[in-house]
């Protein structure tokens, strides 16, 4: 399908019409000129906001809640996790394409080999419209992980904002068919405004690459995580020095997907919820008897690093990490994922 | 596990015995139904209704599924409240999860079965795969050891094990004991100056970590090579298949990957043993 071309306005009566009785999560900017991911309803359409790069929240939550029922016994009940699971209709835009390539790589964790049937519900009941990135924060980093501030494919529709016009590209069936029922809404895109998409483009990969030339970190990182693991760079005066365990960064990450079956009583059967995890706690090693293979601090911290830049590549052929820089925000005692990179890479110690 | 079956809901198993091992260890006797077919060394989630789960290998034979049996020490919330349970109830399972034991890769050879205290349970699994199809083995020699002989795990059963054919058992206790008349040393000490030919032969090990890094180290130095060598590794496991994260080793889930695990898999992830 060609690129179409279409207003704000007509966008908007477009999204009224594919959101219909579903939900509608999308990126709104607040006084302080951050981005949020929220839930929209119809009359709060005036409110998306197209510009900028990544919200604070990941849409991780939506797919793979912090805290969701996934089993009730004795008897399994009749509808929701047990029974057939079936997740509503929803619509997410403005997901950039760091929270894409996230969702893909959630995607292997959970629809790989034995079928999270509940999140694979939540994605085949999802229409995905990711958003170029127009102006990248000082915490983007993808053009360092293989990652881009557009996405090229994986969407079911992709936004490019251009000087008041939208610029609207299907990439799935499913996509195609939301625009092609809609077609009075959108023309075909004219060819400089495809050019413009382009140069566009490319000036933000520039402006990405420009913020991360301090830290010199390069691929691949898998042999600079694994080289160093027996590195003083990790003991407790290093990388994890400032490290208060909170888990900030893992509940930011899009791709951190550590979880925790827990089961209650309730009415009068039993409920399990899966909840998020966090592999700096010490909990989350604990065996029985109170032993753990991770007793040390700078321990847990590295099994982070492997996780993303070493195992994950190993079992699913592609890095953890999507550079969308949300944990360097988050973390109160100012760890930066591409100085730890950029040391372990180096040898040499960084300066904070 | 069948496409789209929720991988996080436990079937219903009725406790028809519980069997006092030692004064620490009980083995639960389940009846699933319909029976849950499993190889040895596999692993279950068992649940305590509104407590939580727990993963155990069961120490039952693979060849009788009707019931399921599942040895367990006292050593935590789960198994706090399980050593409480009478027959009667019924508990939740999930599974088999993992691998379990390459026992087909054993044909024709010498099996080395090393075992220290509860270890005992998954190995026994073994054991009676092993000499439920003794022919197929050139022998099975079972070393094991605990602490007291009060601990000592399924001491009825050892007797009976040492009297097959093709089969030898030696048991040591830590420290002399009265009333002890049997070896005294640790595991490792059953493995001096092995009669066992090297080429020819697999050892399976279950324990505590700091017995099976020992227990390693002594296998290398007997002349063993790392993958002749089964773990079977502990780490806490929740969801079982491979998602939540709580038991990677190295690259490797245990739960999918292990639990046993060949050691030439994972000699060198560091910090192994904890």
């Amino acid at each position: 399908m060609k690129a179409l071309s279409t207003t704000r306005e007509q966008f908007e009566l477009f999204l009224d019409k594919i959101v219909g009785q579903g939900l509608l999560f999308a990126n709104v900017e607040d006084e302080e000129g951050r981005v949020h991911f929220e839930k929209l309803s119809a009359d709060e359409l005036t409110r998306i906001f197209l510009g900028k790069a990544r919200s604070i929240e990941t849409i991780k939550a939506f797919f793979f809640p912090p805290r969701s029922v996934v089993a009730r016994y004795p008897e399994g009940s009749s509808e929701g996790p047990s029974g057939e699971p079936q997740a509503e209709q929803a619509v997410i835009l403005g997901l950039r394409a760091c929270g894409l390539k996230a969702l893909e790589i959630l995607d292997h964790v959970f629809t790989d080999d034995v079928l999270d049937p509940l999140y694979q519900s939540r994605r085949e009941n999802s229409l995905i419209i990711t958003c170029d990135c127009s102006q990248p924060w000082e915490s983007c980093f993808c053009t360092e992980v293989g990652c881009a501030p557009h996405a090229e494919s994986g969407f079911d529709l992709n936004v490019s904002p251009l000087n008041g016009k939208l610029l609207v590209e299907a990439g799935s069936p499913k996509g195609e068919k939301a625009v092609s029922e809609h077609a009075d809404l959108f023309t075909e895109a004219p060819e400089d405004l495809l050019q413009r998409r382009k140069a566009n483009r490319q000036a933000v990969v520039e402006q990405v690459k420009k913020i991360n030339k301090p830290f010199k970190i390069a691929p691949p990182y898998q042999q600079t995580v694994q080289k160093q693991l027996t590195s003083e760079s990790w003991k407790n005066q290093g990388l994890a020095y400032s490290c208060v365990e909170c888990g900030a960064c893992t509940h930011v990450c899009p791709t951190c997907r550590c979880f925790l079956l827990v089961d209650h009583e309730k009415d009068g059967g039993y409920e399990r919820s899966m909840i998020w995890d966090v592999c700096f706690y010490p909990g989350y090693w604990r065996m029985a008897g109170n032993l753990s293979p991770k007793p040390r601090l700078m321990d847990r911290f590295q099994n982070r690093f492997s996780c993303k830049f070493s195992y994950f590549p190993d079992n699913y052929d592609v890095i953890s990490c999507t550079g969308c820089g949300r944990c360097i925000e988050a973390c109160p005692g100012n760890i930066d994922i591409r100085r730890c990179l950029s040391e372990l890479r180096s040898g040499e110690k960084v300066s904070r | 596990m069948a496409e789209n079956q929720n991988p996080y809901q436990p079937t219903m198993a009725e406790l028809v015995e519980v069997i006092e091992e030692t004064p620490t260890i009980k083995t639960f006797v389940l009846r699933p139904e319909p029976p849950i077919p499993f190889r040895a060394g596999q692993f279950m989630e068992l649940t305590v209704p509104g407590l939580g789960e727990a993963p155990f290998t069961p120490s039952s034979s693979p060849h009788r599924p009707e019931t399921m049996e599942i040895t367990i020490l006292k050593t935590g919330k789960v198994t706090d409240a399980l050593h409480g349970l009478k027959a009667g109830i019924r508990l939740g399972l999930r599974g088999p999860f993992g691998k379990g034991y390459p026992v087909e890769k054993f044909q024709g050879k010498e099996v080395l079965v090393v075992g220290g205290g509860v270890g005992l349970a998954p190995l026994r699994s073994l054991i009676y795969a092993l000499i439920e199809e003794i022919d197929q083995f050139k022998r099975v020699s079972i070393k094991y050891g605990a602490k007291t002989p009060q601990e000592l795990c399924f001491r009825r059963q050892h007797e009976e094990w040492a009297k097959k054919r093709s089969v030898e058992m030696e048991v040591t206790i830590d420290l002399p004991a009265p009333g002890w008349d049997g070896k005294v040393g640790l595991v490792t000490t059953l493995l001096d100056d092995l009669d066992i030919d090297r080429e020819n032969s697999f050892v399976v090990s279950c324990g505590p970590e700091i017995m099976l890094k020992f227990v390693t180290l002594k296998l290398l130095e007997e002349g063993f090579k790392p993958e002749q060598i089964y773990l079977s590794m502990n780490r806490n496991m929740s969801c079982g298949v491979g998602k939540c994260g709580h038991c990677i080793v190295g690259k490797y889930f245990l739960c999918k990957d292990g639990p046993d695990m060949n050691y030439a898999d994972v000699m060198d992830v560091p910090d192994l043993f904890g």
